[in-house]
């Protein structure tokens, strides 16, 4: 009787202990399966940011920007503007502008009649994002009231 | 028996259908998250991006109206200036200021710049032709706005070109330059004559003439910007 008691409760544990260990190894996999999703959601994260940059549109408009006031700052963009020196002004836009910037201008007086324009003729592509930026002078020197609009456009030649 | 089997199955899978439950959840709910993420780097973005363009056309506004003082007063110096009066140079100022205020509106900025008047209905601005010094003060008050931010402020000119001059035993010394409330700035790489007479430029706002100044010379001074001082000894 004795012995018999003893394997039943010898079999009893033996159950309890294999119980016990399913529920650790049940554990461990929930624990992988959940650090698996942790990690793959924060790959997604990064992958959204890194992929979010190329769809923004591009800050071409500060870039035109930035390189008419460097013309005007330097004292070279009046002359050019007012002086009709239109190869002149092409080359100093071509040497400020990165190589892969397309760009056409147009500069208008305060009536909106076109002076002049340079590669106008140049179309941007359909699905390129354009970047336009006016930047407007007083005059030159002691011409106190020859207001000009410059009209820039401008787009990336890849992306 | 088979009741109690099934009751076993279901006790015993409590835990893995409690655990899928809180993956959906916690799946959509990151997902959520990211999307949130995405969408307030884009606004983000776009608000960046108006708010640099906005503060372009404030800095070209800015700097063009500093040079538009600065020919202003270069007009205001020169014999055929189209200056008589600083009545005449208000009405100017603000064709520039109408000019510039339809240029931000069609850019969709609200704007507003008006002369602060030195002196309402009276003196609007004012430019002053004196022996060795040519100067112009005034004030313009600015407002821009845009969808994101505005700009109130006042841009407050006062600028002096002077000329002046020290002799010493042999020769005279000219100083040309110009003074703002920031301080003076000399004027290198003009033009300097004494009696029609070139000076000697020392490229950092001084000039040498050969001989001191005496009574009856008049030194003429024109700046870069064209702006010209006449000083009679």
């Amino acid at each position: 009787m004795l012995i018999q008691g003893g394997v039943i409760c010898m079999a009893s544990i033996s159950k309890l202990k294999i119980r016990h260990k399913k529920k650790g190894q049940l554990f461990l996999i929930e624990v992988f399966i959940a650090l698996s999703v942790l990690i793959l959601l924060m790959i997604a994260i990064y992958q959204v940011e890194f992929s979010t940059d190329k769809t923004y549109p591009d800050n071409l408009s500060e870039i035109g920007y930035n390189t008419l006031e460097s013309l005007n700052s330097a004292g070279t963009l009046k002359p050019l503007v007012y002086n009709l020196m239109t190869t002149e002004l092409a080359d100093s836009i071509d040497n400020a502008l990165p190589e892969n910037v397309f760009w056409r201008l147009s500069v208008e007086d305060d009536a909106g009649t076109n002076i002049f324009s340079l590669y106008w003729e140049r179309i941007p592509p359909a699905d390129a994002s354009v970047g336009a930026t006016d930047y407007f002078l007083f005059g030159y020197d002691t011409i106190l009231n020859q207001y000009r609009v410059i009209h820039l456009e401008l787009w990336r030649l890849v992306g | 028996m088979k009741r109690n089997k099934i009751k076993q199955f279901m006790k015993d899978n409590k835990r893995g259908q409690i655990f899928l439950v809180c993956a959906v959840i916690m799946t959509i709910y990151m997902l959520s998250f990211i999307n949130i993420v995405y969408e307030l780097n884009r606004t983000q973005y776009t608000e960046g991006l108006e708010i640099e363009e906005f503060q372009s056309a404030f800095d070209n506004f800015r700097t063009e109206t500093n040079d538009y003082v600065i020919s202003m007063l270069a007009n205001f110096s020169q014999p055929a200036t189209i200056i008589d009066s600083n009545t005449t140079a208000g009405l100017i100022l603000q064709d520039w200021l109408d000019f510039a205020e339809v240029q931000m509106l069609g850019k969709g900025y609200i704007a507003v710049f008006e002369i602060d008047e030195l002196i309402p209905a009276v003196l609007p601005v004012e430019l002053v032709s004196t022996n060795g010094r040519m100067s112009f003060r005034g004030d313009i008050d600015v407002y821009m706005e845009c969808n994101y931010m505005s700009i109130v402020t006042q841009l407050s000119y006062n600028v002096n070109y002077t000329l002046t001059y020290t002799n010493t035993a042999t020769n005279a010394i000219i100083d040309f330059y110009y003074e703002t409330v920031f301080g003076i700035t000399y004027l290198g790489y003009s033009q300097v004559t004494v009696n029609a007479a070139a000076t000697t430029d020392l490229y950092n706002g001084t000039y040498i003439y050969s001989a001191p100044l005496v009574p009856g010379d008049v030194v003429i001074g024109v700046s870069a910007e064209q702006v010209l001082v006449t000083l009679n000894v």
